[in-house]
């Protein structure tokens, strides 16, 4: 006899498991509900919140475990029943036939988001980190940080070029979009100095000369040309190299580094910090060509035929906006930028003793520190906003007043007065702020008969670049005539040219480095996709970038701890170097242009690790508590006892 | 921005800031994060009923021992509390993934481990799985597992894995090199052929294995049957349940077990006997705790060990080793005496009641006493709760069946079954409990006794034409071996050549000296495996082989559960199915075989097994089928026997079976100590796998024998310190543990652990009836080591 004869008769019933349900106290006598209008059968003895499931209707809850009996602690699972007062737990009332539930009202959404935030005052964590979030280049900033506080300093870098392969540059000139949103904030007033704490993972593990890059993969014999060495090229070379492609960089000034090189003055970023790194990228077998200018030296078009299998453009925002107003063509008055080019190549700059930067971002903030170590005794920063509204960081502003630098605001150009055909001096209007305008800033307006004279040996404008599109001598390429950028699909970052990609400034217009160094490398992930075959779904999936949904719950630490100052070179010391300025010519061995930061010490280091609150939960995106939070609008700061979090 | 909050150093902690909790490398609890839900405290306590969580005064959960670390309460890493904690306070120490939970690749499939089933949720990024969840897919474990299950996947992606064929290209003394695929199946078939064709084809002979798919070993005994041309196949539940199949065939008709998971859920009674259950089958015994504490079922034990399950019985039964027959004899005495036996199912179902009842007679609870020690208060009472109950259970392990009266051992228990009339409704019947994930379908596939798949009788002509027409060759006449036989015919001269799937009788078999002297030997070994085992060191050719996790495929449970394997990453380097590699060599050898996909070899397996006819990869989403499952509308089969048996005359037969003490390797005077071996909760089989995973490996990383007190103070052996077991066959030098959970007089070791294995210790002696070995009795002796 064999053992398939098992049950012989068949039995229907009996035996197969279908004559009960398999659980004490439930049986299979069928019985029909209604959940939200919506005809459910479930069996006798089981509860609304099971039979609800099984029919695919979510009913909030979370303490139900089907591995556990029902408790009904966390009161999510409130629902109404129609014919009874009082509201049940669904987890806890077996279901009857007939009954009608329903399981959203706004009573129901008030007091499940009640219960929601008692949760939340007690949960003193969050799900994913805003930093990360808040970073173009979406470092995981907790997790070098994490590193850091385990001495493992070439890891921590390692960490961080995963995402960014410049991080000893931008270590020290990175804006810090990061550590706006930082949780610490919350707590003692001031974010985790994260950008500090990437300068100095970076600077230990080059000290040490212990390796950060990976092995890039073998190589697959496609090549790929990239048009301008700044960050963004730079940035889409490394990934580009990762993975095994043949990468030549077309650079059209004599060394890489693009804005990197001549737009950020030496006391900031020392040209031996970005040639260090610049290196580490072409040590993945990049190849760097210089002195190439697109448009002389080779076209857009020819690349193909010259075996590239694809293209980057990543040529920046370089010409300088004119300003419009008159005398500016006098000698004497020039842009900012190539004033600041101009010092960075080592060429002797004589800008008198008198000198007035227009504008309030990163660039004029650079003109005049950089005119204070060129020899200008009386240097003026004029900006028609007030310090609140100035883009460069503030403690670069800071460092400004420690430099001896006037600031004069809600002041705006007028004319440039010229005498023989230069320069003597600037007329200015003062300014008051209106009404918002697009920027989400309150606009200035002339106070008119305000109109003053200030005398100048040079006048540098500083109020923003544009894409230099002429010198793209672009043929075909798509442009947007608006911006006066280049145009391309948002979703896959090619232009209308079939493998021609770009990114960074020249989509963007001018922005910050470490928006142009994430911008290169989705840009090197498009091309990677797009030269493995994908077509535009595939190269957009490859670089789709998940934005986490947050919600605020507030912050709470252990103790107190504000951010670690960063180290400076003592103020005197730097004016006395000013004086014996020689007017550039050598910068890297100029005392004037020593950097002025220093960076922080293991210990202080460690110290301001310490501080991040680590906001990275493993839960994040399954957790209940998550979902229901943001889907209920739960999350409150209620318990700190003031409105804390912005 | 202002500051409001202000916190000073010296200020006492908020309990929201304490440091976590720790269970090192498992997990660890995070008060930042806790919302005080206790969700982890009750499902560690109504659950796993471990005493582990308290609620602090601060209201937030605390550790028992008012520690921080896990490793100071009863906490076994199940790691329950993480998947029960709805935030991440609970967090998994052994993820190794970047990408939030929500944007991983998530594959539902069954665990690798023993032969529970538990649905697992595999989660993967790029290419490798980075963390594993409970599933709720199957009603086998509803979302419950261990700490294998859950921590101890990493062996996957473990360094040692093969990646590549290796092969001795100059003879046995040759080392063993990388070799193409090609060069390695040409040289396997070639060697195959040239000793089937020098010696016959009953020289050559193949081990299966428990822990690959059915698919795997379908078309691995194909491949002996039809390629090698013998029946020499057999695999390792030779050494396990063999003795449980025996029996069940003879008492009731089929070799598998009556009863599910949702059963045991429901029984309001337990005989659970020689079983280890929450060590060896962890989730089965929190299923036991839900029918005890959820709806007050009552338990026995009968163990020589204090085993964890005593803690949780009504009564525990503490026989010596080997009397397990006087005592189940016993139990049945006392539950027909006082009139307990159900009359109307032993008239209407049973047979030969007469001719047990009569030999039933001198097990009087005094004469049962005697014999086993068991005090025979205690033995009534047991046999009023299993007797009274209205839904009995009964489950067993290698407690019943590893002794020269294994058979004897199960059949007593079927009698206590047929007795009772607890078999064939919901809430009653036996497992047998299966140690390994398809140990089950195993035998279905490749069976026992010389049986064709699905056991079809291979002396049986109409039998053998059914698969001489689906195959296409005649069956093999020869009579088959079995594993014990096989590895004795190695080392006798009579088996020249081995073909050995994910097995590893050079820790598993016993007296393992002997295996290895016929290993070496065998003219030619093929070996296949994720790993260069002990076995797969001495073979010719070693085949690289994909774990669970990179394959699609079915296990069959100790259920009759047939569930879906799902290939979640790719397998490393080289490595191929075992389907694969077998369909490959089967076809260079001469006789071809090829399948698109294991759902293919299925179709082939359901044309032929009727009791898998309805079995088909896409019917088994969510808890899988039970067989018996007829046909493809057909919903499964639960429990067995509910109208009759398959025995001849449709009728369950009762055994006479006596306490026979044939003395099984005795213990005397040079080794008065009983050894028994057994199974730790956190390593599987040989400890191939589950000593590669960290956390398994950082908890049991050396096998450590125990000791009783007295037995300690006799032989001046002291906790930690080094012994030395001797047997007639060997000896080993181990760490000792001094506990009362082993009797006075006995020793217990484990066989996990290839530097130091039991099965040096233990002797190829073995039941007769189904030549399970006797692992749970080796005389030995102890000694401590001086330290030098």
């Amino acid at each position: 006899m064999q053992e398939d004869r098992v049950g012989e008769k068949r039995p229907r019933d009996a035996g197969t498991g279908l004559g009960d349900a398999g659980e004490p106290g439930v049986s299979l006598e069928p019985c029909r509900l209604e959940i939200d209008g919506k005809p459910v059968d479930a069996r006798a003895g089981e509860s609304i919140l099971t039979a609800a499931r099984r029919a695919g209707i979510d009913i909030p809850a979370m303490c139900a475990d089907p591995r556990m009996k029902p408790t009904g602690d966390c009161e999510l699972c409130n629902v109404v029943l129609d014919g009874q007062a009082d509201l049940v737990k669904a987890c806890m009332t077996l279901a009857e036939a007939g009954m009608t539930v329903r399981t959203e009202n706004s009573e129901l959404k008030a007091l499940r988001k009640d219960r929601l935030n008692t949760y939340l005052a007690d949960h003193n964590a969050y799900c994913q980190p805003p930093c990360t979030a808040a970073c173009p280049a979406g470092i995981d900033i907790a997790g070098y940080i994490d590193l850091i506080l385990q001495k493992d300093y070439a890891g921590s870098t390692a960490l961080i070029k995963t995402m960014l392969p410049l991080p000893g540059v931008l270590g020290r000139v990175c804006p810090r979009p990061c550590e706006d949103p930082c949780r610490r904030i919350q707590i003692d007033g001031t974010p985790v100095a994260i950008c500090a704490l990437k300068r100095f993972a970076a600077d230990q593990a080059a000290e040490a000369g212990l390796p950060t890059q990976p092995e890039p993969k073998p190589a697959t014999g496609k090549r790929v040309a990239v048009v301008g060495a700044g960050p963004t090229g730079l940035s889409a070379a490394y990934y580009l190299a990762l993975e095994g492609h043949k990468v030549t960089l077309f650079e059209s000034e004599r060394k890489a580094g693009g804005m990197l090189r001549f737009g950020i003055p030496p006391y900031r970023l020392p040209n031996s910090v970005l040639d260090q790194e610049i290196d580490d990228i072409l040590s993945l077998g990049v190849e760097l060509k210089t002195n190439q200018t697109m448009g002389r030296d080779y076209q857009l078009d020819t690349l193909k035929d010259r075996g590239f299998d694809a293209v980057y453009l990543s040529i920046g925002a370089m010409a300088a906006k004119p300003t419009g107003i008159p005398g500016d063509d006098a000698e004497g008055v020039m842009s900012a930028i190539k004033f600041l080019a101009d010092v960075n190549w080592n060429e002797t700059v004589d800008v008198g003793k008198r000198v007035i930067v227009i504008g309030g971002g990163f660039t004029a903030v650079d003109a005049v520190r950089t005119a204070r170590r060129v020899g200008a005794s009386e240097v003026t920063m004029m900006y028609r906003r007030t310090r609140k509204e100035m883009s460069a960081a503030a403690h670069e502003i800071h460092e400004c007043d420690a430099e001896g630098i006037k600031l004069e605001l809600l002041t705006a150009p007028v004319s440039v007065k010229v005498e023989n055909g230069r320069v003597v001096g600037l007329t200015s209007r003062r300014m008051e702020l209106g009404d918002l305008d697009d920027s989400g800033r309150r606009r200035p307006v002339p106070i008119p008969g305000s109109e003053y004279f200030t005398p100048a040996d040079t006048i540098l404008m500083a109020i923003g670049q544009d894409v230099d599109v002429a010198s793209l001598n672009e043929g075909d390429l798509g442009l947007d005539e608006r911006w006066g950028t280049i145009e391309v699909d948002e979703s896959t970052m090619m232009t209308n040219l079939p493998g021609v990609f770009s990114g960074g400034d020249c989509v963007t217009g001018a922005a910050t480095v470490v928006e142009g160094v994430g911008a290169g490398r989705l840009g090197a992930f498009a091309i990677n996709a797009y030269l493995n075959g994908a077509d535009d779904a595939g190269i957009a999936a490859a670089i789709f970038q998940h934005k986490p949904k947050f919600f605020d719950i507030g912050a709470k630490a252990a103790s107190a701890a504000p951010m670690n100052d960063m180290p400076v070179l003592d103020g005197e010391g730097r004016l006395a170097a000013f004086e014996n300025s020689r007017h550039g010519g050598d910068v890297d061995h100029d005392e004037a242009f020593k950097e002025v930061e220093v960076g922080f010490s293991e210990e202080v280091a460690l110290r301001e690790a310490g501080r991040c609150l680590m906001c990275l939960c493993q839960a994040a995106g399954v957790c209940t508590l998550q979902s229901l939070s943001i889907e209920y609008g739960a999350g409150t700061t209620a318990y700190l006892g003031k409105d804390a979090w912005k | 921005m202002n500051v409001t909050l202000e916190l000073k150093e010296s200020e006492p902690v908020d309990p929201g800031l304490a440091p976590p909790l720790v269970s090192w490398p498992f997990f660890q609890l995070e008060f930042e994060k806790c919302i005080k839900c206790m969700q982890c405290v009750r499902i560690c306590d109504e659950v796993q009923h471990r005493e582990v969580y308290t609620v602090g005064e601060s209201g937030y959960p605390v550790l028992v021992s008012g520690t921080n670390d896990f490793r100071d309460t009863e906490c076994n890493n199940c790691g329950q509390c993480v998947g029960a904690c709805p935030t991440g306070a609970l967090k998994d120490l052994s993820d190794t993934g970047v990408l939030p939970k929500n944007l991983r690749q998530k594959t539902t499939t069954i665990c690798g481990y023993c032969g529970v089933g538990c649905a697992i949720e595999l989660e993967t990024e790029m290419g490798k799985v980075v963390a594993v969840n409970p599933s709720l897919a199957s009603d086998a474990n509803i979302g419950n597992l261990c700490v294998k299950g859950r921590f101890g996947m990493d062996f996957i992606h473990h360094p040692d894995r093969l990646t590549q064929p290796l092969m001795r290209r100059g003879g046995k003394d040759s080392p063993l090199e990388p070799a193409s695929w090609d060069e390695a199946i040409a040289f396997t078939a070639k060697r195959l052929n040239e000793v089937k064709a020098k010696h016959g084809a009953s020289a050559l002979a193949g081990l299966t294995s428990a822990r690959a798919t059915n698919e795997d070993n379908f078309v691995f005994q194909k491949m002996t049957r039809c390629a090698f041309g013998t029946n020499n196949i057999d695999h390792c539940a030779r050494l396990c349940h063999m003795a449980s199949a025996v029996a069940l065939k003879k008492a009731v008709g089929s070799s598998a077990p009556s009863a599910s998971s949702p059963d045991v859920r429901m029984a309001t009674a337990f005989i659970v006997c020689g079983t280890n259950t929450t060590v060896t089958h962890p989730v089965i015994s929190s299923q036991v705790f839900k029918a005890k504490y959820e709806s007050g079922a009552k338990v026995v034990v009968i163990d020589p060990r204090r085993i964890e399950m005593v803690d949780h019985a009504d009564v525990w039964l503490r026989p010596k080793n080997g009397t397990n027959v006087a005592v189940l004899n016993g139990l049945a005495h006392i539950i027909w005496k006082a009139g307990l036996a159900n009359d109307a199912f032993i008239e209407a179902r049973t047979e030969n009641w007469q001719a047990y009842i009569e030999n039933l007679e001198k097990y009087t609870p005094e004469y049962v006493e005697e014999v086993s020690g068991v005090p025979k208060d205690r033995l009534r009472e047991a046999a009023l709760i299993y007797g009274k109950a209205s839904r009995g259970m009964l489950l067993w392990g290698m407690g019943i069946t590893q002794h020269l009266t294994g058979v004897d051992g199960a059949l007593a228990m079927a009698n206590l079954s047929l007795l009772s009339g607890h078999v064939g409704r919901p809430g009653t019947g036996f497992i047998p409990l299966r140690g390994q994930s398809n140990v089950q379908g195993c035998s279905d596939m490749q069976g026992q006794h010389n049986n064709l798949p699905g056991y079809h009788d291979i002396k049986n002509p109409e039998d053998r034409e059914k698969f001489e027409k689906a195959w296409g060759v005649p069956m093999p006449e020869d009579e088959y071996l079995t594993l014990i036989e096989m590895e004795e015919g190695a080392s006798e001269g009579n088996i020249k050549a081995m073909y050995i799937m994910g097995e590893n009788p050079m820790g598993s078999s016993p007296d393992i000296k002997e295996v290895e002297h016929g290993l070496k030997k065998l003219e030619f070994l093929v070996v296949q495996d994720l790993f260069l085992s002990e076995t797969a060191a001495l073979a010719d050719v070693v085949f690289p082989a994909a774990s669970f996790a990179e394959k699609d495929g079915t296990f069959t449970n100790t259920e009759r559960r047939v569930q879906l394997v799902r290939k979640a990453v790719e397998p490393p380097g080289e490595a191929r199915a075992d389907w694969e590699i077998i369909c490959d060599v089967s076809t260079a050898m001469g006789y071809p075989m090829s399948y698109p996909g294991a759902a293919e070899i299925m179709e082939e397996i359901a044309s032929l097994v009727p009791s898998y006819a309805g079995i088909r990869h896409e019917r088994l989403g969510g808890s899988g089928l039970q067989w018996p499952c007829f046909d493809t509308e057909h919903p499964g089969t639960r429990f067995l026997y509910a109208e009759n048996f398959p025995t001849a005359s449709g009728k369950g037969l009762f055994h006479v079976v006596n306490q026979d003490d044939a003395g099984e390797d005795a213990a005397d005077d040079r080794y008065p100590l009983n050894l028994n071996t057994g199974r730790l909760l956190e390593h599987y089989h040989t400890g191939t796998m589950s000593r590669r995973s960290r956390g398994l490996a950082h908890m049991r990383p050396e096998g450590e024998v125990e000791v009783n007190p007295e037995d300690a103070r006799r032989y001046d052996l002291e906790d930690g310190c080094m012994g030395r077991i001797v047997t007639k066959r060997g000896s080993v030098d181990v760490k000792v543990f001094v506990t009362d959970k082993t009797p006075e007089g006995a020793i217990f070791y484990p066989f996990h652990f290839a530097e130091a294995p039991a099965n040096r210790l233990t002797s190829a002696t073995f039941d007769k009836a189904s030549q399970t070995p006797a692992y749970k009795r080796t005389a030995a002796r102890i000694g401590r080591i001086q330290k030098q």
